[in-house]
């Protein structure tokens, strides 16, 4: 997959979190660059690269609260449905998933 | 990166490891830093991770990252939902972390800091995280089936009706606990009452505008609950300040256990959306940001250990429970290292999560890891006390006497000095009239992380709003489980009742619903009751017990693990599993044995009942109490030896090929994330 992908003069840069799968955007072109501009490139390459993990662990860990706070869920209920948020959409929610979270135990 | 180097980085963790862990084992009088633990556990984990967690995914369970999930082939969008590996991990790290890793290891550092450190992190790396790894994976390849289930499938109709009878004994006997836990820490603290009795209004609060004004916005109420519980713990402090508001809110241990069981029942029949619910996302939003400031208040104030590293209570006489250094010791902390209880939550939601087998290693291992790291830092947060300190804490007034300078005098005689003026100065400085005979753990660990707190962060002015803060954070914890605890105790018994008469099954049916929560209230009431009215502080009693529970368990989910690695045909590696499993069967074998027949009164039951018997002021219930006491560890203890035969039987049919090796695990489909990566 990841072969069929790369275009000569190009390389892959690991961007995304850790088991996420590479976007097309993380390919950078290397070629045909003079020693100046290599280095120009690999500055903002570097940069970028740094800018994007940033902005993957944040919405990772922004994902992750969702989860746990159930937003997720609760988008989920409302996609599902074609619905949008509203104190009956929610109160249908909370029916649904009450059941489900009022059996779960919760640990020592 | 080259392989000469990841080995040379491999191998430098190894001998930082080894050299930790040497300091920590081998330094005697003289104090070390806590940086020496942290850097221990790590390097621990990290090894463990990298080598046996890898090590059990190729070999023994052959992980499959071609093979379809739950997650994927029933995705529903409601339970089973293709997750992101590290949204899972955050999921799974939030429900099993509980009060237990905090309390747990505050009360067994009595022995010292290295005993439960060394459980702690042995205890993690091959009993616990082993543990929740394959039970993660087995629910995963049974299309997320509960640990009951797995049992009665894989280990017969015996092994399913164990499983559910330890599941509701454990619930029952760790809600008794954590109840006695609040209890112990709010006894005569206005300010810690306050503060706990305003989170109350605060979750309805935050349960109607969840509810009627802001939809689904979920963190912004919960933050929004958070900035109100601040205000109550600032609240708190003019409560206590103020004598007439004061004396509303002081209150002792036996009417504050009778406020706890009125609120559990009250919590148990509530609508979910307006108590249950919010408490639950309010606690988790303080437990989330509360360990992770634990984490950096360690790392920036790197405390002295106070604590040495073994101290004379590993010989039974300790006075916060007694009892040697093996096997109680390893029936204390539970949760930091193997906790049967993690079992339900394996084998519970994350399998409907989990989106790709080869990711079960990181949540089921990985976040059993975080959750020893915690234990670690509780394990800290009491070794940076003076031992005096910790000791006139946590011991009771039966050991240590009601007064003072008595207590003080007992301390001192035991080689951790300390005076009746440093207390009186120590509690001032936190806002309480008093410290002593706080047992439970709870107050210990608040002290302690005040401790670290205010010396990173406000100095010792914040002293007393951090340690009521720390107060609150572990109340507010453990009132969650004790909500959710009763409500799934709750729904068990209308399950079993059910089967007897319909209607009482129906959980919608209010006569049952009253019915079934005053039941399962009153079975963990009369255990709290009993240990508020134990002259020895209750927790000497129930904590083994609520730790040969939880073992209990956790020796149900090895058992079941060991029966299917058999029956996939890898008796070669059962070791894996039989060797956490042979270790817990002797601890709760052990445990068990002194706690009803030694001849100790501090110890066994039996031989306290008959001290009491021949006493001049024979007390019935107390007596009536050891006996019942008695009677339950042995009814724990022979289910163990049951679930045991039981298993036992069915891997030898396995083995002398007497029954076909055949495991009960869903059709391979492949996964249409086979080309991620990961």
């Amino acid at each position: 997959m990841k072969d069929r992908l790369i275009e000569p003069g190009t390389s892959y840069v690991e961007t995304a979190a850790l088991g996420c799968p590479v976007e097309q955007s993380s390919i950078v072109f290397s070629a045909g660059t003079t020693a100046g501009a290599n280095s120009r490139a690999k500055a903002l390459k570097s940069t970028r690269q740094l800018a994007e993990q940033l902005t993957s662990c944040t919405q990772i860990f922004l994902a992750v609260l969702r989860e746990i706070f159930d937003e997720s869920a609760y988008a989920r209920f409302l996609n599902q449905r074609q619905w949008v948020s509203s104190r009956a959409a929610y109160a249908a929610f909370r029916q649904e998933c009450d059941a489900a979270k009022a059996r779960r135990p919760r640990c020592c | 990166m080259p392989k000469t180097l990841r080995i040379l980085i491999w191998l430098a963790v190894a001998l930082l490891g080894a050299l930790a862990l040497a300091t920590v084992a081998l330094h005697r009088g003289e104090q070390i830093n806590a940086m020496w633990l942290v850097v221990a556990a790590i390097c621990t984990y990290a090894l463990g991770y990298r080598f046996y967690s890898k090590f059990i995914a190729a070999k023994v369970l052959t992980l499959d990252a071609l093979r379809a999930t739950p997650a994927e082939r029933l995705e529903n969008g409601r339970d089973f939902v293709p997750t992101n590996k590290w949204v899972v991990f955050g999921h799974h790290f939030a429900a099993i972390a509980g009060p237990g890793p905090l309390v747990g290891p505050v009360l067994a550092a009595q022995f010292g800091y290295l005993p439960g450190t060394l459980w702690i992190l042995a205890g993690a790396v091959f009993g616990g995280c082993v543990q929740d790894f394959v039970i993660l994976l087995f629910s995963v390849r049974r299309d997320g089936k509960s640990l009951t289930e797995m049992a009665r499938e894989e280990i017969g109709r015996l092994g399913g009706l164990i499983a559910y009878v330890a599941v509701i004994s454990i619930i029952v006997i760790l809600l008794a606990v954590c109840a006695l836990v609040v209890v112990n820490a709010l006894k005569a603290s206005p300010w810690g009452t306050f503060t706990i009795a305003m989170t109350i209004p605060i979750a309805l609060l935050m349960g109607v505008y969840l509810r009627t004004l802001r939809p689904g916005k979920v963190l912004e109420t919960s933050a929004l609950g958070f900035m109100l519980v601040m205000l109550a713990i600032w609240g708190g402090q003019w409560v206590s300040q103020t004598a007439s508001v004061a004396r509303w809110f002081t209150f002792s241990g036996p009417a504050l256990a009778i406020l706890i069981i009125a609120y559990g029942f009250a919590a148990s029949a509530l609508p979910v959306w307006l108590l249950l619910a919010p408490r639950d996302y309010l606690s988790t939003f303080v437990k989330l940001g509360t360990i992770s400031l634990l984490a950096l208040g360690i790392v920036a104030l790197r405390p002295t250990l106070h604590m040495p590293a073994l101290t004379r209570f590993i010989d039974g006489s300790g006075p916060v429970f007694a009892g040697n250094v093996f096997p109680f010791a390893f029936i204390t902390i539970a949760c930091g290292a193997i906790s049967g209880f993690h079992s339900l939550i394996s084998s519970g939601t994350t399998p409907k999560l989990i989106r790709r087998e080869t990711e079960a290693r990181m949540v089921g291992y990985g976040a059993m890891l975080a959750e020893s790291m915690v234990a670690i830092m509780a394990m800290i947060a009491a070794c940076v006390l003076q031992p005096g300190i910790y000791f006139a804490i946590n011991s009771p007034a039966g050991i240590v006497g009601q007064a003072p300078e008595a207590a003080a005098a007992t301390i001192s005689n035991w080689g951790f000095p300390i005076t009746a003026a440093e207390m009186h100065s120590l509690a001032q400085s936190v806002g309480e009239q008093t410290l002593y005979n706080r047992t439970g753990g709870a107050p210990a660990f608040a002290v302690g992380m005040a401790h670290i707190f205010s010396n990173s962060l406000g100095g010792q002015a914040l002293m007393a709003i951090w340690y009521h803060f720390a107060i609150m954070f572990e109340a507010l914890f453990i009132l969650t489980v004790l909500d959710a605890g009763t409500r799934v105790g709750r729904f068990m018994v209308q399950d079993a009742l059910g089967h007897i008469w319909k209607p009482l099954g129906r959980t919608s049916w209010y006569p049952s619903i009253l019915a079934t929560s005053a039941l399962i209230v009153a079975a963990w009431g009369y255990f709290l009751w009993q240990g508020v009215k134990d002259p020895l502080g209750g927790i000497n009693s129930l904590w083994p017990l609520f730790g040969i529970a939880n073992q209990l368990l956790a020796t149900v989910a090895l058992c079941v693990a060991t029966t299917i690695v058999i029956k996939m045909g890898k008796a070669h590696y059962a070791a894996v599993t039989m060797g956490p499993l042979v270790w817990l069967v002797a601890v709760t074998f052990t445990a068990s044995w002194h706690k009803i027949f030694d001849p100790n009164p501090r110890i066994g039951f039996l031989s306290h009942a008959a001290q009491l018997a021949f006493g001049a002021s024979a007390n019935a219930r107390l007596i009536f109490n050891d006996r019942l006491d008695a009677v339950v560890t042995g009814a724990l203890i022979v289910m163990v030896g049951l679930i045991l035969i039981e298993s036992a039987v069915e891997w030898l049919r396995v083995l002398s090929g007497r029954k076909q090796a055949r495991v009960k695990e869903s059709p391979f489909v492949a996964t249409r994330f086979a080309e991620e990566q990961g």
